[in-house]
């Protein structure tokens, strides 16, 4: 079976920016997209959007009203924070089955400041069985890592050092601004151990993708500047027993698994990764649920600067969740615009020196409902 | 008690600090709740330490009337 490439992505700057909508901004990159693959709406079979929090948005059909009503399927996709990179998965599995063949995927999302509520229903539970809010959960899921390993709380810290240091690279970040490990320890505790710059931004954005089939990739003569899509994979959360701690780690194991096998690659194959950086605390966990170190040694990771810029493998190069920021349904399409910057070595001053292969995961947190998670792993072609 | 987050920023109208726990049943099974009895500090917070459950009325009532009941943890030693 053919390959499926991504020959057009980009995203929006990341911010605040209070006159503009969900529509608005994805219109912006969806034709970033187009321009960067050089093709025309009137070339589309068919698109893909992704929206959470604009309420009655159906995104693909507002986008097509912008560029161009050309008649073609409009599919919308909803997957918690894996919104975006399943509508990627979406529209690869079409064109794995020869029904598209040019398909663009966009994501975009208005975001609320603060603490995100969730919707819920019978006796309000918050305060009284725990807390259900985001910092807290992750907060917990990293504990339990210290629970089991001693991880502390100063190596949770670093990644957020880590990555603000990444933003400051990256010139559609949110934030953009150095934060020392005493600044990150001492910032207004949220939900300990995740202080307020150990959280992710919640920003405006959007990010937008074409995907190609193989033969028209060829046909348009693009297979020079091609992403091939070399591992796609989703998975939702197993059944476990003790779900009090949501299944975030087994549904990215599970989704990373796949996309290994798929690519018949490993994680000494990855140069750089672009991962799920919610909180903190959830970076590290993913070094081990990823394969790039074995189980308990992520603090040893992050103390050795294996994961920052110029290490063995550089993690969230764009800033990640925590500085690039967060608009919930564009993460999924940004984290791979971010892989497909560097290996086409045109990353700038965050360039990853010769990097071939990238991997891009993103989790989907639903409350008690369960956790999913997506995992593509991106070469050069 | 399998692990926990020191609360200090929750919704709009929600008491702040708590500690938020999860609680390992004999049988496997887990459970978050409310750890009280003890200061929601790293200090004086461990892995493992034996918890309880405890039940009491809350201050939520559903459509009829009917008060709320919820469990919370504490310290085996502060029961």
């Amino acid at each position: 079976m053919s390959d499926v490439y991504i020959i057009g992505i980009d995203m929006s700057r990341f911010g605040r920016f209070p006159d503009a909508t969900a529509v608005s901004l994805a219109v912006e990159a969806s034709w970033l997209a187009l321009d960067d693959a050089g093709v025309s709406p009137r070339d589309l079979d068919a698109i893909y959007g992704g929206n959470l929090l604009t309420p009655g948005c159906y995104l693909g059909l507002e986008v097509l009203r912008q560029i161009g009503q050309t008649g073609i399927p409009t599919h919308h996709v909803k997957n918690a924070c894996a919104t975006g990179s399943t509508a990627i998965r979406d529209a690869w599995t079409a064109i794995k089955a020869g029904v598209y063949d040019l398909v663009l995927c966009v994501g975009s999302e208005k975001m609320e400041k603060g603490v995100i509520q969730l919707p819920s229903t019978g006796m309000p539970t918050e305060g009284i069985l725990g807390s259900g809010s985001m910092p807290c959960v992750f907060a917990e899921l990293g504990m339990d890592h210290s629970r089991r390993y001693g991880t502390t709380f100063e190596q949770f810290a670093k990644v957020a050092v880590k990555n603000h240091h990444h933003a400051t690279f990256n010139p559609k970040a949110m934030y953009r601004m150095e934060t020392p490990l005493d600044e990150v320890m001492a910032a207004d505790m949220v939900s300990y151990p995740n202080t307020k710059l150990m959280c992710s931004a919640n920003v405006d954005g959007a990010a937008a993708a074409v995907l190609a089939s193989e033969a028209r990739v060829r046909q348009l003569g693009l297979m020079d500047r091609a992403i091939r899509i070399r591992g796609s994979a989703l998975a939702s959360a197993p059944y476990a027993i003790d779900s009090a701690l949501p299944g975030v780690n087994s549904a990215t194991r599970l989704a990373a698994e796949q996309a290994y096998k798929m690519s018949g690659l490993g994680p000494d194959d990855i140069d750089l990764v672009e991962l799920h950086d919610c909180f903190a605390t959830a970076e590290l966990l993913h070094y081990e649920n990823l394969g790039l170190c074995a189980g308990g040694e992520a603090g040893r990771l992050i103390d050795a600067g294996d994961t920052a810029m110029g290490g063995r493998i550089p993690v969230n190069m764009s800033g990640g969740l925590l500085s690039k920021g967060h608009p919930t349904s564009a993460t999924g399409i940004a984290n791979l615009a971010e892989i497909a910057l560097h290996l086409r070595g045109i990353a700038g001053e965050r360039q990853v020196e010769g990097a071939h292969i990238g991997l891009a995961h993103v989790v989907g947190l639903v409350g008690e409902a369960g956790a999913v998670s997506t995992v593509h792993i991106l070469e050069k072609a | 008690m399998r692990s926990y987050s020191i609360v200090h920023r929750s919704y709009p109208g929600i008491a702040v600090p708590f500690t938020s726990a999860i609680v390992s049943l004999a049988d496997g099974l887990t459970l978050k709740g409310r750890l009280d009895g003890v200061e929601p500090s790293v200090e004086a917070i461990h892995f493992d330490m034996p918890v309880r459950i405890v039940f009491s009325p809350t201050e939520h009532h559903d459509a009829q009337g009917n008060r709320y009941m919820a469990y919370h943890f504490q310290p085996v030693s502060a029961v």
